[in-house]
């Protein structure tokens, strides 16, 4: 038993600390499988927003964007018939969506042709005879087969997503505008088991590889070695992000306090919070000289840990210093604020999150120079994977603060009836909304299907994306991405420190819903979800 | 014409508050009752009972638990599976190693008692957390207990490739059998689980408690405690104002749910499939008996079966129905196809009527007692 509660609640913390540079590795690690994850809650959040919908089907549309992918690059063969299927169904659909009653009313006709002409093709390839089959191989038969490579695929991959987004407005979304949140989430489900089918029944069942050229292997960083001066950029960009960070929250309370017209005032001089983060920064500095100068502890690991110590010490050290800075500006705004407001002022809150903010990044600062010196590895697939995730969340921020689409689509998140109100076409935002999921759900794709091979199980990764999603707020884009670190890292750290030491594995299937479980009873909206406001 | 009320005078508060108080409804339900107690007489073909009728007990079961939940209280849970596992689990240790002298019926309700005891456990984060943040969190219970399972071998009693097989027992056990002290009621004490159970009797003992708990559920929620369940469902801050207390509404709810659930978890271990791998309780299953309760209806016993019906036979149907019709696909195509047309049937049904097939029945209850005028 007490070995148990050894194992429990010291080993993991002893392996930590003897190896930091295998705990980077797997902090790294966790990191970047956190993206992936961010990267299929980011598909959730995008339809939860603006439609109220919690699309369950966000994994197989992942499966289908790959299997799409994957199938279009590998060579297709498309029948006349077929072919003739899909332009009906899609010009179709593309009508039937417009606003034009006429236009409305042939697309109609025309996806209907479609489908019927797909399913007799369908219907004949598996009813008739070969016999048959080959005596009318002129129609039936002949066809064009072509192969697109990767620049060409994923752009007809991000047609098919789009069509798709059509399709699902018409065909579902459209019958069930109004209804409870739970039926909608079963109509989900169905559409989950059809595309499921669909896909498969299209572009087969077996296991394909996608090979986007970037090799899943781990990159040595300690050959390109550091010099002095990437050292101090990187210093120096860290303190620039830092200061930036701090200006922003400056002119965000300011602007607050303007809009209530209230003076603005921050948390008292040495209120409990900046002492006790002071406190701590100076205890992670002077820890380093206690430790680096404890030969038993460092012992075999000596470097190692005191490059750890170090880092920390960094974090200890900006931290005494941006606290200081924080408690001086409080004295002089407080004099000031009180002078011209009087009592009427608005607390600046949270000061101490800045003065976190601004130390962290010192801290990975530190961190990043140490473990390219020390030779970290890191897997180069990976780190594509959170570039490309990164990329993906920067053009989807600009998309929705600074396009006119965008500020639709806001405003239909907020409240769909003023929406409607100023005109807004809440179908148009669906489809868009939709299509939008699906070309992430196609990153998304791209990123798993590279990584383990495009199947039947990359729509299982809805169930890895779901405790994300709770842990950030269902409505929160950088939830979802706060959200999925924190799930990678934790997820990561418990696998290696806590299942080996207790000796169990596999728990990364339930582990994640814990965690979130555990930050839920906190906050039962998520992190960054809207506070739910109850009324009777 | 052939459903009307009008005539039927009720001179007791006892035939007031009667279950049906209808007589047509009465007549309609002991009807159905007594022919599926008479299917056995008509059915000798074994793939009837095992591919139809045993699962549609199983799953009726489980809707009826799972509506007590989802319907009556307006929890979402997800975790459906995983209480189903706790109760054939627990029933799986309770005849092989703690009581191997007890009947079936005895075990049933004490697996069912533990899986009642998890679903409180796992209730509690209900008091905090509503709506889809709670579906997703009672996914913490379905994996994890899923994986408890999977992973401590002393549920499977050591048992090397994980599987757990339903020993062969009779309805009251070793007491009432040849020897035992009340060998008087050895008539009444038929083999009723394993594989080596006829499938009639493993058919109609599963009849028999899925009809004993759907007049338990009946009337709990026509009481008090089904009352408040409803008032918590319908706005929880209100109910709270009235007096409800919601923390012994939801985790009687979750209680009483799981104590079904758990009970229908032990019938497919004992009654439909005879030994089973933690997978056969696995989403799916939580999916599936999900997607039961919304078909058939929230809120409606009824509901329960006619959702348990529907996804029991559809595929089934389509297992049939293709072959029927002289297409003949390879295994593989012939599944995507299968569940395309699932897929399909779902939307289909929830665009068509999204209150459920319970919904449908009183739309021809309606019908019927217009007819033949159509107002």
């Amino acid at each position: 038993m007490l070995d148990f509660l050894y194992n429990l609640v010291v080993a993991p913390w002893v392996g930590m600390l003897t190896d930091p540079l295998f705990l980077g590795e797997v902090v790294i690690g966790g990191v970047l499988a956190g993206v992936m994850y961010a990267l299929v809650a980011l598909g959730f959040v995008l339809i939860y927003k603006a439609s109220g919908v919690f699309n369950f089907a966000q994994g197989v549309m992942v499966l289908f964007a790959a299997l799409s992918l994957v199938g279009l690059m590998e060579g297709v063969q498309v029948n006349y018939v077929a072919l003739v299927a899909i332009v009906l169904a899609v010009t179709g659909i593309v009508l039937w969506s417009g606003e034009m009653a006429l236009g409305r009313g042939i697309g109609r006709a025309l996806f209907a042709g479609g489908v019927a002409v797909g399913a007799v093709k369908l219907g004949a390839g598996v009813l008739l005879p070969r016999g048959i089959m080959l005596g009318a191989a002129g129609l039936i038969g002949a066809g064009i087969s072509f192969k697109l490579p990767l620049w060409g695929a994923v752009p007809a991959t991000i047609l098919i997503m789009v069509a798709l987004a059509f399709v699902i407005e018409r065909v579902i979304l459209r019958y069930m505008v109004n209804q409870e949140q739970i039926i909608l989430f079963m109509a989900t489900i169905g559409l989950t088991f059809f595309l499921e089918g669909f896909g498969e029944t299209v572009w087969g069942s077996n296991v394909k590889k996608l090979d986007i050229g970037i090799p899943d292997a781990r990159l040595d960083l300690s050959k390109l070695a550091l010099p002095g001066a990437a050292v101090a950029a990187i210093f120096a960009a860290a303190a620039l992000a830092s200061v930036a960070l701090m200006f922003a929250w400056r002119v965000r309370a300011v602007r607050s306090a303007i809009d209530t017209s209230k003076g603005l005032v921050q948390p008292p001089l040495i209120g409990p919070a900046s002492l006790f983060f002071g406190m701590a920064g100076l205890a992670c500095f002077l820890a380093r000289f206690f430790v680096a100068g404890d030969a038993a502890f460092v012992k075999g690991k000596a470097e190692a840990t005191a490059m750890l110590f170090a880092s920390l010490s960094w974090f200890g050290l900006a931290l005494v210093a941006t606290v200081a800075l924080l408690a001086l500006a409080t004295w002089r705004g407080r004099r000031e604020a009180a002078e011209d407001h009087g009592a009427d002022v608005a607390p600046l809150h949270y000061g101490w999150f800045v003065a976190l903010g601004v130390a962290g990044a010192v801290a990975v600062a530190a961190g990043i120079v140490w473990a390219v010196r020390s030779g970290i590895l890191i897997n180069g697939f990976e780190l594509f994977a959170a570039a490309m995730a990164a990329i993906l969340v920067i053009v989807l921020a600009v998309f929705f603060q600074k396009t006119r689409v965008g500020r639709a689509l806001r405003a239909v998140a907020d409240d769909h009836a003023a929406a409607l109100s100023v005109g807004i076409s809440l179908r148009g935002i669906w489809v868009i909304v939709w299509a939008v999921a699906g070309i992430v759900a196609l990153a998304a794709g791209i990123i798993w299907g590279g990584k383990s091979g495009v199947q039947f199980s990359l729509s299982l990764i809805a169930l890895k994306a779901l405790p994300v999603l709770i842990l950030g707020g269902f409505t929160s884009v950088p939830g979802a991405i706060i959200g999925g670190l924190i799930i990678g890292v934790g997820e990561k750290l418990a696998e290696v420190y806590w299942g080996t030491a207790i000796g169990i594995d596999a728990i990364e299937n339930w582990f994640a819903y814990a965690l979130a479980l555990v930050f839920l009873l906190f906050r039962p909206q998520g992190l960054f979800g809207e506070k739910i406001i109850e009324r009777v | 014409m052939f459903y009307r009320e009008a005539g039927q005078f009720k001179s007791s508060y006892a035939a007031d508050q009667a279950i049906f108080p209808i007589a047509q409804d009465r007549v309609f339900v002991i009807a159905i009752i007594v022919a599926a107690f008479a299917l056995p007489l008509v059915i000798t073909n074994n793939y009837w009972y095992t591919a139809v009728l045993i699962p549609l007990m199983v799953y009726s079961m489980a809707a009826l638990g799972l509506n007590i939940l989802v319907g009556y209280c307006g929890q979402i849970s997800l975790g459906t599976g995983a209480f189903m596992a706790v109760g054939g689990y627990s029933a799986f240790k309770f005849t092989t190693v703690y009581f191997p002298d007890l009947g079936l019926v005895f075990i049933y309700i004490l697996s069912g008692g533990v899986a009642a005891l998890v679903g409180v456990v796992f209730g509690i984060p209900s008091l905090r957390i509503k709506g889809f943040y709670l579906a997703v969190a009672t996914l913490a219970a379905q994996f994890f207990l899923q994986w408890l399972f999977n992973k401590v071998p002393w549920f499977a009693n050591f048992s090397s490739a994980g599987t757990i097989e339903a020993p062969p027992r009779t309805l009251l056990g070793r007491i009432a059998e040849k020897g035992g002290t009340l060998e008087i009621l050895s008539v009444i004490n038929p083999l009723v689980a394993s594989p080596r159970a006829p499938p009639e009797n493993r058919y109609l003992f599963g009849l028999a408690l899925v009809v004993v708990f759907a007049l338990i559920v009946k009337n709990l929620v026509r009481g008090r405690m089904g009352r408040s369940w409803m008032a918590i469902r319908d706005m929880d801050v209100a109910a709270q104002l009235i007096g409800i207390r919601p923390l012994q509404t939801k985790l009687s709810a979750f209680a009483v749910s799981s104590f079904v659930c758990g009970v229908a978890g032990a019938m497919v271990l004992f009654q439909y499939l005879g030994a089973v791998e933690t997978a056969a309780y696995s989403i799916n299953e939580s999916f599936l008996v999900l997607f039961m309760v919304i078909i058939g209806g929230l809120g409606s016993v009824m509901g329960s079966f006619l959702g348990a019906g529907f996804i029991v036979l559809v595929p089934i149907f389509l297992v049939n129905v293709l072959p029927g019709i002289g297409i003949t696909l390879d295994v593989a195509t012939r599944k995507h196809i299968e569940q395309m047309l699932f897929g399909g049937l779902m939307i289909f049904f929830l665009i068509v009527e999204p209150h459920g097939l319970a919904r449908f029945w009183q739309i021809a209850k309606e019908k019927l007692r217009l007819w033949p005028f159509p107002h």
